[in-house]
């Protein structure tokens, strides 16, 4: 698991007022990637709807998810914008069909955009297999709360192949 | 015959994975004579000086595999050595030939066994041979250096006490107690369920891989864990046992156990200790009730998830012998190399965790799942 942090404006002053001064001590609003639980999701096609992860706001802070970008993944291409769709039952869209259908789909919030605090939600991209012999990729989540600025790569890879 | 509840040594079962191995390895030469063994210091007594302390190399793991209730065994003798009036030892190699005899896959299980001025104590430890002549740790550093042992004695009842003189000098063992106050105990770790005909479920590790049990005790609230954390300080804690590789497994429902027996030890008083005799993880599916899982997350066909996991989990309430000692234990175990789950849906469906999404920390275990009820 890597992941980042910095404060919005820090790179006039040293890593360690960078770290000390921003405000934001302790765990990560969206919290650590699974550090323990690492592994892959595959699923066959072509485009599918990646739901696999979720993101929770474990603080008491609302939570701005900037951007989100698909990376480390060779023939893997995020092709669409991504949205925070809320979780309804306690069950994630994972790897389906595109374009979804999905009870809570029609509340989907496109990023930039807002998590509430002590709220998890899913996170939903099209993700389309570009090549025969692709290679899993994760995600990249850039976020803001309480005027600091992060970035956090999740563990956990996802591929879209001809056949896993 | 069991007053108070005490011991719990030896907790972690090392579960050597030994993929390659095709068992009856070749038993390797070992350190010579009269090096050190083990040393540390003795705590918890108020004479210090002349304590036995005796290092025992158990039976290799086929033969502890095969105890049951009533069994007897004999651990065999590497080295004694009497504690000083600061109460220091140093236990030397006496009898090498107890260690290679005993050694499994390269693996030796040790038991320290320290009695004397009515206190005594026992803890067990584990050693890999290698390089044809070292011992060094399953886990963390190849180190040679000694086993560093510090212990803290406990104080024998009177009624023990009385009994110990003719025991103490005794290097026997009895395991598996005929009286059977404990038996073989099961606990069940590591489940692969599903509720979905057709999804096939595998657990693999890697070659060499490690895995282990270790045993939580609490007693008047105060926690007693095997190694550093407990009632005998020592920097490691183990035993060894050849794992087979479980791959490829399928059924509805399934659920790997792991067998842990508690028995009676020697024979240095009425007070006895404990330790799994053996731990068989993944040697077997059971049918059995998949667990509660609320956290789902949808699967197509054809899809697989993979999980690599260096914990596996413990559905069961573990294993509990309140109703024997009074005392509540927990069992979990971990792999030294990755494990590695992998859950192939040949139909769409869920993959529903018990506490948690799959693959998230707080995930403990994943059930496959023809609903998104995740077996609500």
């Amino acid at each position: 698991m890597r992941r980042f942090r910095h404060c919005l404006g820090g790179l006039a002053v040293g890593l360690a007022l960078l770290v000390a001064g921003c405000g934001a001590h302790g765990r990560p609003p969206l919290g650590n990637p699974a550090s323990g639980a690492s592994g892959l999701q595959c699923t066959p096609g072509k485009t599918l709807a990646d739901g696999f992860y979720t993101l929770q706001n474990s603080s008491h802070e609302t939570v701005t998810v900037t951007s989100v970008r698909l990376i480390g993944g060779v023939g893997q291409k995020m092709t669409s914008p991504a949205y925070l769709v809320p979780i309804a039952h306690t069950t994630l869209i994972g790897l389906n069909y595109w374009p979804v259908r999905w009870p809570t789909w029609k509340d989907r919030k496109r990023v930039p955009a807002t998590i509430a605090p002590r709220t998890t939600t899913n996170l939903v991209f099209a993700q389309t297999r570009t090549n025969d012999h692709p290679k899993s990729a994760t995600i990249q989540v850039n976020y803001s709360a309480g005027g600091s600025s992060y970035t956090m790569i999740e563990v956990t890879r996802v591929l879209v192949a001809v056949k896993c | 015959m069991i007053r108070r509840a005490f011991v719990i040594i030896a907790a972690a079962s090392l579960l050597a994975v030994a993929l390659a191995v095709t068992a009856s390895a070749s038993v390797p030469s070992i350190r010579a004579s009269g090096q050190i063994a083990v040393e540390g210091h003795l705590a918890g007594l108020s004479s210090m000086g002349g304590v036995r302390v005796a290092l025992y190399a158990e039976p290799p793991q086929p033969v502890m595999n095969k105890l049951r209730p009533g069994d007897h065994v004999q651990g065999r003798l590497v080295g004694v050595a009497y504690s000083s009036p600061t109460g220091a030892y140093t236990i030397r190699i006496s009898h090498p030939a107890a260690i290679s005899s005993s050694a499994f896959n390269g693996v030796v299980n040790f038991e320290i066994w320290a009695a004397g001025h009515r206190y005594w104590t026992v803890f067990g430890f584990v050693r890999k041979i290698v390089a044809g002549r070292a011992m060094v740790p399953l886990f963390g550093r190849a180190t040679t250096a000694p086993m560093q042992a510090n212990l803290t004695m406990s104080r024998l009842s009177k009624q023990d006490a009385r009994m110990s003189p003719s025991v103490l000098g005794s290097d026997c063992w009895v395991l598996a107690d005929p009286g059977g106050d404990l038996g073989p105990v099961k606990a069940k770790i590591e489940g692969l369920w599903s509720t979905i005909k057709g999804v096939h479920k595998f657990l693999s590790y890697d070659t060499d891989a490690t895995s282990s049990v270790s045993i939580g005790v609490s007693i008047d609230d105060r926690p007693w864990v095997s190694g550093k954390n407990g009632h005998t300080s020592v920097t490691e804690t183990g035993g060894g046992q050849d794992f087979p590789e479980v791959t490829g497994k399928a059924s509805v429902f399934g659920e790997t156990k792991m067998e842990e027996g508690f028995f009676k030890t020697c024979q240095i008083s009425a007070e006895f200790a404990t330790f799994p005799y053996a731990v068989d993880g993944g040697t077997y599916y059971v049918k059995t009730r998949p667990p509660k899982a609320t956290h789902c997350v949808q699967e197509l066909k054809g899809a697989k998830l993979h999980m690599n996991k260096t914990e596996s989990y413990t559905f069961s309430e573990g294993i509990d012998l309140g109703s024997t000692f009074g005392i509540n234990l927990a069992t979990t175990t971990g792999y030294s190399k990755q494990a590695m789950v992998t859950y192939a849906y040949t139909a769409k469906g869920f993959a529903c965790g018990t506490n948690g999404y799959p693959l998230r920390t707080t995930a403990r275990g994943v059930v496959a799942d023809a609903t998104n009820r995740g077996n609500r």
